[in-house]
């Protein structure tokens, strides 16, 4: 697999152009055949902060971040001490970089990386109008086999709206640049074939993107947004994009709004969806918890960053488990799933708009940054999958509706306004089956059980978790590191099994069990402090006697090769 | 305001018949006789309204009517409604609660569903207190009322002026009425509906619970806002003389209403075309 | 007001107003354990269902005008039997109630009775008058109610108001 997997970096100050040239290598790359996965590291400044292009690309789908760089092209060292952990860099790495912009940092320089300069702003002064960041582009191309014709297409897409003279003097850079690449030692280039051309189309999406995609093909067609980074991409992909469905996004003045505002629009029988982060989620609680009272669906997506608090905004983490599980107060059964990759946030989300539709409870969708923000290749998905579809009351004249009737699997069949025959007041307030407030305790009993009951019938045995491979130590992980711990049980001569867990609650008892059977160790991987993704596993699931926790909050991603590490050391304890 | 006429139905056929919490002599009785007297009146079809309300005395005030209703969370009734009416725009939304709720807790979204100026009726039972809570000081109490155990010398600040509020954060349609009087109460709640924007009703509605000098306030109500102004500049200009029980509309105009983005239809496919390489 | 049927239109919402308020009163009355102050309200409702029933019946093919709720010409500004509504209480003992029951069909007697002074139409006239006998026999029993009764003094208010949200 390595021979044809290539990690790249480009690091760059604020207007060093690295994303907009990470964003043209990845679509030209796709073009030639090449999958690929574009992450994306930034500073917490709104423009001129350090940023890094983090890429890698491969003849198979790539969705996971690699154990290290083999390529580094250093535009500049801006802050590059902020986020060298970042940017894993080996002995046998190759690091180019402009002179122009100083000395090799002591930071890289300990990695004993090979360094090799290459004159970036010096080359693009002898073209007037030419910038560093074409020649860098048209350089690092060529690690990928590309030439600038093969960047064309995609300059023009990125720079057409910009006029003909600057379209000319970018292709000129990028020639520049390959005029460079050509002249340096070959050994600087990781081995790399291309791809064979494409045979279909393939994607290029952000998990955000894909989210939004899910939501519309859920049949959603109601949003209420509060902007929070990192999910906000979701937000704006939607606002366009549902109105061309016939929906509607409307911005709000706050969180406590967002949520309240899909309750609403869902008693009104319309699918509705929002999109936050941490800090929104924690805003939202009550709603959320008023939508499982009061038994109204919607779907909540929260794309992890750091935290507590602001924390950090541009970066990942999966440290929101607990709240997503745990977060609101009294007994209030609800639905939590978690994407595994970036193609997975769309049928992930399409999934949890359809099951939260159909138990008439609220879906939380835990995406994180590291897949929100960052953009793969990847085969197009299949059509198709669930769409919501709610259970509706047929009201029969002389027959008093009970909006909250005790059905054999919980879910009673729903009255929206406009039916006649119909009408009830939807309640947060316990109640009895006719939606009336009770505080009688046989009432709050079986509403109670109700509300559960809807939750256990649930159908999630297609989807409950990515599982791969049969060997005695299980790897768990879930979110975006998902696949990484699906390259690491790859690595580890069948000594593993992956389990993805995707649906989080309901619990999956059975399907867990029968999942771990032959398992004679654990292994639980995920990205918080306070390794809330173990003790969740650890508290109400039968798991083996060993069972280890490989966690560290964010933003450092954990890598392949750690968790390889981790299941080599399990291995070893035997 | 929906255009579909119900058959004739009797106020009493709006009517749920759940009995209400709130105590002998609440004005909140005759509020919800003024609501349903009102949707009688206009002949709405009973499943094609809503009323929504949030939390406190007067909130419950949902569950006591015959149309579909939600009783919410605290603060959050405005909320719901403008999302229940931005998704099915055809229903006739009402939403109602009290002070705490709609100034207090609920004060962001006031601001925010007065400008957005939806066609919903938004009725505030004004009592000046918490009754659920046993009588605290809300946003509309006097600075030095001194009666809740909380607040011994009073909240110490000055209330919030609801209507002036309103006018100022773009609501097209404000008035203010007396639980007592509910011939005029009916009317106004009745035009509000009518209106196509966001009405704003501020009703004082004496607590006798907490607040039993409220009885008295029958006689200190006058009818100052006789014809409404249409334009908001005269309207602020009657406030200044306000002293908080002058009866009538205040304001009205029609006004642009929040509207999400159209656009041409397209298909699943057209949208998933804008990934494909 | 110049004619029957104007004239029972009123008569129709007065006593259905009364009927509706008598038995909410009665409803609330009895949340707060007074089971004897609801029975009266609810006999009052009764005796409103009476006349209201007793206003179809002379209603009954007339033409009878649709007002809508803001166009009754009331003496004050709500239903007369209504007005005093506002002055129910929890404490209220027996003779607080009728006090109070008594204030509602005196308003009522004073809305009948104005209309039969002030019109010179004759069958006009012999029915307001006829409302306006049956409400004074309504106060005159009420009256002799409020003799009979004790008065016991304050409610004493062992349970003050419960915090419930």
């Amino acid at each position: 697999m390595s021979h044809h997997v290539l990690s790249l970096a480009m690091t760059g100050s604020g207007g060093a152009g690295v994303m907009t040239v990470g964003q043209i290598l990845v679509d030209a790359a796709a073009r030639a055949g090449w999958y690929g996965l574009f992450r994306r590291s930034l500073g917490p400044q709104i423009r001129g902060g350090e940023s890094a292009a983090l890429l890698r690309f491969g003849h198979r789908p790539i969705l996971s971040h690699g154990d290290s760089f083999d390529l580094l092209l250093a535009y500049d060292w801006g802050n590059i001490t902020r986020f060298a952990a970042e940017l894993p860099l080996r002995p046998d790495s190759v690091v180019l970089y402009d002179p122009d912009a100083g000395d090799v940092p002591e930071v890289i320089e300990r990695t004993d990386a090979r360094c090799v300069p290459v004159p970036l702003a010096q080359t693009a002064k002898t073209a007037p109008g030419t910038r560093a960041n074409m020649v860098g582009l048209g350089l690092i191309a060529r690690a990928l086999g590309l030439v600038p014709d093969d960047l064309k297409g995609e300059l023009e897409a990125a720079l057409g709206d910009k006029g003909a003279e600057i379209l000319e003097h970018s292709l000129q850079g990028l020639r520049l640049g390959a005029e460079i690449a050509a002249g340096l030692p070959t050994n600087v280039w990781p081995a790399a074939d291309r791809p064979a051309p494409l045979a279909v189309p393939r994607w290029s999406i952000t998990g955000n993107e894909a989210a939004g995609m899910g939501a519309v093909r859920g049949g959603v067609r109601f949003v209420a947004a509060y902007p929070i980074t990192p999910s906000t991409e979701i937000l704006e992909w939607l606002a366009p994009n549902l109105a061309k469905v016939g929906g509607q996004l409307v911005q709000v003045e706050d969180e406590l709004a967002s949520i309240n505002m899909l309750v609403g629009a869902s008693f009104g029988g319309v699918p509705s969806l929002t999109a936050t982060s941490g800090p929104g989620l924690s805003l939202m609680l009550e709603g959320l918890g008023m939508a499982v009272a009061a038994e109204v669906p919607l779907t909540l997506i929260d794309v992890q960053r750091g935290g507590p608090s602001t924390g950090i905004p541009t970066k990942s983490e999966q440290s929101d488990f607990n709240i997503a599980v745990y977060g609101m107060h009294g007994d209030a059964p609800h639905i939590v799933c978690a994407p595994t990759s970036i193609p997975d946030c769309l049928s992930t989300v399409q999934w949890a708009v359809s099951a939260a539709e159909a138990v008439q409870c609220p879906a939380i969708v835990l995406s994180d940054q590291n897949m929100g923000q960052s953009r793969a290749i990847v085969d197009p998905p299949q059509p198709g999958g669930p769409v919501a579809a709610r259970r509706l009351a047929r009201l029969e004249a002389g027959t008093a509706y009970k909006r909250y009737a005790l059905t054999n699997d919980g879910v009673s069949p729903m009255a929206v306004p406009g039916m006649a025959g119909g009408e009830y007041t939807a309640d947060g307030l316990a109640h009895n089956e006719r939606g009336t407030p009770s505080t009688q305790a046989a009432d709050h009993q079986s509403q109670l059980d109700k509300r559960l009951r809807k939750l256990e019938t649930l159908e999630c045995e297609e989807i409950w978790a990515e599982t791969e491979g049969d060997g005695a130590i299980a790897v768990i992980a879930w979110g975006s590191l998902t696949e990484a711990a699906r390259e690491a049980v790859a690595r580890a001569n069948g000594a593993a099994r992956l389990i993805g867990l995707r649906v989080i609650l309901p619990l999956q008892p059975e399907a867990m069990a029968e999942a771990l059977t032959g398992v004679s160790k654990v292994l639980v991987v995920e990205q918080s402090h306070g390794a809330q993704f173990f003790h969740f596993l650890k508290g109400h699931y039968a798991l083996p006697a060993t069972v280890e926790s490989l966690h560290r909050p964010g933003p450092l991603p954990i890598r392949p090769v750690e968790i390889l590490a981790a299941i080599n050391s399990l291995k070893g304890d035997a | 305001m929906n255009q579909v006429l119900a058959p004739e139905l009797d106020f009493t056929d709006y009517k749920s018949d759940v009995t209400p919490v709130w105590c002998p002599g609440c004005g909140d009785y005759a509020v919800l006789s003024a609501i349903l007297k009102a949707l009688a009146a206009l002949r709405l079809p009973r499943e094609d309204v809503a009323l929504i309300s949030g939390i406190g005395c007067s909130s419950r005030i949902a569950a006591y009517t015959s149309v579909y209703g939600f009783h919410g969370i605290h603060g959050r009734a405005l909320p719901i409604a403008q999302g229940l009416k931005l998704a099915r725009p055809e229903l006739t939304v009402l939403c109602a609660g009290g002070d705490g709720d709609g100034f207090s807790i609920g004060g962001n979204h006031f601001l925010h569903a007065c400008r957005r100026n939806l066609d919903l009726t938004y009725i505030v039972m004004d009592n000046a207190v918490y009754g659920m809570t046993k009588g605290q000081a809300s946003p509309t109490s006097a600075a030095d009322w001194s009666e809740s155990k909380l607040t011994p010398e009073g909240p110490g600040v000055a209330p919030l002026q609801p209507l002036d509020l309103a006018l100022t954060a773009g609501a097209s349609h404000v008035a203010r009425c007396f639980s007592g009087k509910v011939q005029a109460l009916t009317q106004t709640i009745a035009e509000a509906i009518r209106h196509p924007g966001f009405s704003f009703i501020q009703v004082i509605s004496p607590c006798v619970t907490y607040r039993p000098e409220m009885r008295e306030y029958k006689t200190l109500v006058h009818e100052s806002f006789t014809e409404p102004c249409t334009d908001r500049r005269e309207a602020r200009r009657r406030l200044i003389d306000d002293d908080g029980f002058s009866l009538g509309t205040l304001f009205k105009s029609v006004e642009p209403s929040y509207k999400p983005l159209r656009h041409e239809p397209e298909s699943l496919d057209a949208l998933e075309r804008q990934f494909s390489l | 007001m110049n004619s029957l049927e104007l004239f029972l239109a009123h008569a129709l919402r007065l006593e259905e107003d009364s009927a509706v308020q008598y038995d909410e009163m009665a409803d609330a009355l009895s949340v707060h354990r007074k089971s004897e102050v609801a029975r009266l309200f609810r006999k009052m409702a009764h005796y409103s269902r009476l006349h209201l029933a007793e206003a179809e019946r002379r209603a009954a093919g007339l033409d009878i005008p649709r007002l809508q709720p803001w166009e009754y010409q009331w003496p004050g500004d709500d239903s007369p039997e209504n007005a005093p509504a506002g002055e129910a209480d929890y404490t209220m003992n027996d003779r607080d109630a009728l006090r109070l029951a008594l204030k509602g069909e005196m308003g009522a007697y004073a809305f009948y009775s104005g209309v039969a002074a002030a019109t010179a139409d004759a069958e006009l006239k012999a029915a307001a008058l006829e409302f306006a006998d049956e409400e004074r026999e309504h106060v005159a029993l009420l009256e002799d109610w409020l003799t009979r009764t004790p008065d016991t003094g304050p409610v004493l208010d062992l349970d003050p108001p419960a915090a419930i949200a």
